[in-house]
């Protein structure tokens, strides 16, 4: 038997070998292959700064010469074992600087830079080109904080992970997190953001004038968002305007808070958003405590979707109902207005976890285009509403304005009040599998 | 002459800005097979309630843009159709049947004959108000 064994052992083992020429641990914990036979140069730096290049003739076309730097580590003032010990933004130029990297759109030089547990004030600071700017995933140690209402944090073009933001409930009046071309961020919670102010690109998140950003695995909490902007593209906690194929996904929206009924109405709390955007997506995401403009279409917009999102939506939601249902599309934005078409809605949940939600006119999906610019093209499909008890919403409403070719497809409604209110040109609900409180439509 | 021309131009005008709500179709919405007019428009936004009213005027203002009412009056004919009991598939098929004559017509003669037996006498009043048309 024990024969046998070893045997077979002896079998195996040629085939575990790896040349070690073609492979190189990272500290991400798993290894990197290099094609072709690498010559690589090793150079200290500073501390444990490692650059690793290729010289040879393989590889695709153009790549030789590139490198990758990995292996910095930045730790606040006093923690050991880090390359740069900083509590701001002056650590991570430095590596940037010593690496030979930039903060820019236009860097070549790509590193990754680890962050060790600690608040660090990142007021004003960006992030390369092909950068990687990384936090342990799932941890809350890592946190970015801002120390001018008016600046950004961080304007991304490259990637973030595991950077976790505390707005420390300041009154902030820009973008905490400006996404840039191809720029990525995730595993993030975002807290204390629920004092922002109104202003033309104010958000959380935002992602203006740029193309195929991601933005996924987040939280955010303790959000209430800013009031009395011009008009509802303005602000909002993940924005996107003149940008195109932008992905939101499994993001959770935690304290969304709702307007207090004391408070004046106020139609721009928008939670996620795009303005004259194409390929806007949110998907997978969770929204607690959902209420009007949780989603915002805006102005301007086509092939945008809204897919597999779950929306929980208790007291308080109604506010506003008439104007502004949970998920809008909305073409009413002045000043500029801007014609829209073209929007899926699928998949979606909106469950109702209280039985007081209502009020005139609230609805889970609004279409809307006051006074001018049309939607021509909505598509709403399989969608659930569940509901305890009935509940005094609709699940679609249109009113007003001019909106051509709605097509409603399979969706089911429980509980609900109203189903379905149009007064739209060329829409379609019934004969459409559509099922209003057990009742095919 | 040039004159006179000016002046049926303004009267034409006159009668186009001073009679639309007279003559325009009634703002209405399609509620799960049901028509529902609505008798006032807040700039433009038709509404239900006085709550609804409240909101699209409080938007309005925020906006800075008209937010005069106007007050309407369902014509005869279009509460005829709305409550002939015949089903309408959306907002657009209700629009139609006012608005259209042959649309109307075809629609009637298209209607399950168990439909047309029990909604006879409604179906009936709207073939001799169409014709009339």
């Amino acid at each position: 038997m024990k024969k046998a064994l070893l045997l077979a052992l002896a079998w195996i083992s040629p085939l575990c070998a790896i040349e070690p020429q073609t492979q190189a641990s990272t500290p991400f914990g798993h290894n990197t292959f290099y094609l072709g036979n690498m010559d690589p140069l090793i150079t200290a730096i500073k501390g444990s700064v490692q650059i690793v290049g290729s010289t040879g003739p393989a590889g695709p076309q153009g790549a030789q010469g590139l490198s990758r730097n990995y292996g910095v580590t930045i730790g606040t003032l006093g923690v050991q074992g880090v390359n740069y010990a900083s509590n701001t933004i002056n650590g991570l130029n430095q590596a940037l600087s010593d690496l030979g990297s930039s903060m820019m759109s236009t860097n070549t030089v790509p590193v990754t830079i680890f962050f060790k547990d600690g608040v660090y004030d990142m007021t004003g600071s960006s992030n390369g080109k092909g950068n990687l700017l990384w936090g342990v995933p799932g941890s809350s140690g890592v946190i970015f904080v801002i120390n001018d209402d008016s600046k950004t944090i961080v304007t991304n073009y490259g990637h973030l992970s595991g950077i976790n933001v505390d707005a420390g409930s300041r009154t902030f009046t820009s973008a905490l997190i400006n996404m840039k071309d191809n720029s990525e961020y995730d595993n993030f919670i975002i807290r204390g953001a629920q004092n922002q102010i109104n202003r033309d690109g104010s958000a959380i998140i935002n992602t203006y004038q740029s193309t195929h950003t991601r933005v996924h695995d987040g939280l955010f909490k303790e959000y209430i968002g800013a009031a009395g902007s011009s008009y509802e593209g303005q602000n909002g906690a993940v924005r996107t305007e003149f940008s195109t194929d932008t992905y939101h996904y499994r993001l959770t929206f935690s304290s969304i808070a709702v307007r207090s009924n004391t408070e004046a109405l106020n139609p721009y709390r928008n939670v996620w958003v795009t303005v004259n955007s194409i390929g806007s997506r949110i998907e997978d995401s969770i929204f607690e405590g959902a209420r009007s403009l949780s989603v915002d279409f805006n102005i301007g917009g086509w092939n945008n979707a809204a897919k597999r999102n779950k929306f929980y939506i208790g007291a308080g939601a109604e506010r506003d109902g008439p104007n502004y249902g949970v998920i809008t599309l909305d073409s009413d934005g002045s000043p500029a207005q801007g014609s829209s078409t073209m929007t899926w809605v699928d998949s979606n949940e909106f469950i109702f976890v209280s039985t007081g939600p209502g009020g005139g006119g609230s609805s889970c999906i609004r279409s809307r285009s006051i006074p001018t610019g049309i939607w021509a093209g909505i598509l709403i499909t399989n969608n659930v509403v569940s509901s305890i008890v009935r509940t005094n919403w609709y699940f679609y409403r249109q009113v007003g304005g001019s909106v051509f070719n709605a097509v409603l497809k399979d969706n089911t409604v429980y509980n609900m009040e109203f189903c379905f209110a149009d007064s739209g040109t060329g829409t379609i609900w019934t004969s459409a599998g559509n099922t209003c409180n057990g009742i095919l439509q | 002459m040039a004159f006179s021309n000016d002046m049926r131009y303004l009267g034409c005008l006159f009668l186009v800005l001073t009679g639309s709500n007279l003559l325009a179709e009634t703002p209405a919405i399609y509620i799960d097979g049901r028509i529902v007019f609505s008798t006032v428009t807040v700039g433009g936004v038709p509404v239900w309630s006085a709550e609804e009213q409240a909101a699209v005027e409080n938007l309005h203002g925020i906006r800075g843009r008209d937010a005069a009412l106007v007050f309407y009056t369902p014509d005869n004919f279009e509460i005829a159709v709305a409550t002939s009991g015949i089903k309408f598939s959306g907002y657009s098929d209700f629009r139609n049947c006012v608005g259209d004559k042959q649309y109307l017509a075809d629609k009637l003669d298209d209607l399950p004959v168990s439909t047309q037996r029990r909604l006879k006498s409604s179906i009936d009043f709207l073939r001799g108000r169409n014709s009339q048309r």
